[in-house]
């Protein structure tokens, strides 16, 4: 598991959101690379620790019983 | 006193003995938003007619013995997330500024059903999503914000406009502005309110719960608004208790769980030291302090960021598409990221967050309650609203606010903020939150009422005169 936070140049946030379908213009990524660049590093990190078989909190319920 | 300055309590009593009026309070609570507004703009749609209206027909039922509870007659400030029938309703959006719903949501039924009068729609963080409410400004010093994204429910509550105001917490929206704005604050456990007919930020993140003065009226409505509803698919089919006989009970042998590590980082230290203050005092009545350490506490930001960013970036791909200059840029730049976080990315958050979750299920096995700081700090500036931990560690209000809020939402654990201590320089508000069990409302509105009873921090307005 790699513990190096993912780095996101400006071409792979490009490919990104081309990918995605968005409608983000060049000239709006380059005015707001800066502030797009720390939160898709933040949303997209590697888990800390391994999850093995950790099974996602899909229609998260609460109760612990 | 004017009828406004009447605590919950007070005036519901009044009212049940035909002493007041709703609509005398009405009239109050409505001129007191007038007085203030101008310097607060707590409010996007004041709904005087429909009030004055809600407030006779509460009044002659009355006094045709037609009383409906403690509720009723009790005026109401409705977050603007809220569906309100035949009422603007625009989450503080321009991409919103025409809807009005032709229902009310889930939670307005059931209150305005117990009797409560609807004054207008509170000011929110564009969508609810940030922790700062940039159109509204905080009673206890104008020049700060009074934290969200609830933040005009918080502003009405402190300046004296309403004693309850609805909010929604994703990621503290609900006891953000309660610990900046010095009012009390309760998120339920995930699934025991429905969120039917208020706009979602992030669907498995989301609770709504009141803002209130004091404790007693948090435990009413939040009651008020709970119970199974199959149109909401997390809602929790259990049996709602009645909160209100355990207020001011006691605290003897309840184990208050104190954190070790993450609560006490990143926090200012006037801030750790009034939490610990409400816990001496509560340990004082009888309560037994615990040592925790919170469980992945290095997770909790980026998992909580995931989360949000995906989940609201689903809700609202078709508007971001259509009308993005809609959008304030700070909301459009976070829904735009949000299309960026990769789908193994979002399922990884929710594992992390399943083992958060049994993380936290084995530290509540040598404690009942948690209590630590709602927020890292008082209220931020309005002009920049950061907090500054080092020259080159400068971290935005949203994130700061947020980040000691998310434990909640992760978990889903019930969760109330209360006003505990002023900061020394400009005698701002400062508020701890008591996390409980699943289901276990019951435990943090009785040490809450305890605290209340023992102390005087909580149910005071800010002392702001009327606008000029």
């Amino acid at each position: 598991m790699s513990t190096s936070p993912r780095v996101f140049t400006r071409d792979a946030v490009r490919a990104l959101f081309d990918y995605a379908d968005s409608k983000v213009t060049d000239e709006r990524l380059s005015a707001k690379f800066a502030d797009y660049t720390p939160l898709l590093e933040i949303a997209n990190a590697e888990p800390s620790q391994p999850l093995g078989e950790t099974a996602p909190a899909t229609a998260f319920n609460a109760e612990w019983e | 006193m004017e009828p406004y300055e009447l605590s919950f309590t007070e005036a519901s009593a009044m009212i049940a003995a035909k002493e007041l009026s709703p609509v005398e309070l009405t009239e109050s609570s409505l001129k007191r938003i007038g007085e203030v507004e101008p310097d607060i703009h707590a409010y996007v749609t004041m709904t005087e007619e429909l009030a004055l209206t809600q407030a006779r027909r509460a009044e002659k039922e009355i006094a045709a013995g037609n009383y409906k509870g403690p509720l009723h007659g009790i005026p109401l400030g409705v977050k603007d997330l809220y569906d309100t029938e035949g009422i603007l309703t625009t989450s503080s959006s321009e991409v919103r500024a025409g809807y009005v719903p032709d229902a009310d949501s889930v939670s307005v039924q059931k209150l305005t059903a117990a009797g409560m009068v609807v004054v207008g729609k509170t000011q929110t963080h564009e969508f609810a999503f940030g922790a700062t409410t940039p159109t509204t400004r905080n009673p206890w010093d104008t020049s700060t914000v009074p934290g969200g994204s609830s933040g005009g429910s918080g502003a009405t509550i402190a300046s004296g406009g309403v004693t309850v105001a609805l909010g929604s917490d994703t990621g503290g929206s609900i006891r953000i502005p309660a610990s900046v704005c010095g009012t009390v604050g309760i998120k339920p456990t995930y699934g025991r309110a429905p969120r039917v007919g208020v706009a979602s930020l992030s669907w498995s993140l989301d609770h709504v719960g009141p803002l209130t003065r004091n404790v007693r009226e948090a435990a009413l409505v939040m009651a008020a608004m709970s119970g199974y509803d199959r149109r909401d698919p997390a809602s929790v089919n259990k049996p709602v208790p009645d909160w209100t006989p355990d207020l001011g009970g006691s605290v003897k042998g309840t184990r208050i769980g104190i954190p070790k590590n993450f609560y006490n980082e990143r926090v200012q230290p006037e801030m750790w030291e009034a939490s610990m203050a409400a816990a001496n005092v509560l340990e004082g009545l009888g309560a037994e302090l615990v040592e925790v350490e919170i469980p992945l506490a290095d997770k909790v930001l980026s998992t909580a960021w995931t989360i949000m960013l995906a989940e609201a970036g689903a809700y609202h791909q078709e508007a971001l598409r259509a009308t993005p200059e809609l959008f304030t840029d700070e909301v459009r730049t976070l829904l735009e990221v949000g299309e960026g976080v990769l789908a193994t990315s979002y399922i990884n958050a929710l594992r992390t967050r399943t083992l958060m979750q049994q993380g936290w299920r084995d530290m509540y096995a040598d404690i009942d309650v948690l209590l630590a700081p709602t927020v890292p700090g008082p209220a931020a500036s309005a002009d920049d609203p950061v907090f500054e931990w080092a020259a080159d560690d400068i971290e935005g209000a949203t994130t700061a606010y947020s980040r000691v809020c998310a434990p909640g939402n992760l978990t889903g654990l019930p969760a109330i903020s209360m006003p505990v201590g002023y900061t020394a320089d400009g005698g701002l508000p400062l508020g701890a939150q008591v996390i409980g069990r699943p289901f276990r409302e019951g435990d943090v509105l009785r040490v809450a009422s305890v605290y209340e009873n023992a102390t005087d921090h909580i149910g005071t307005l800010a002392p702001l005169k009327a606008a000029s």
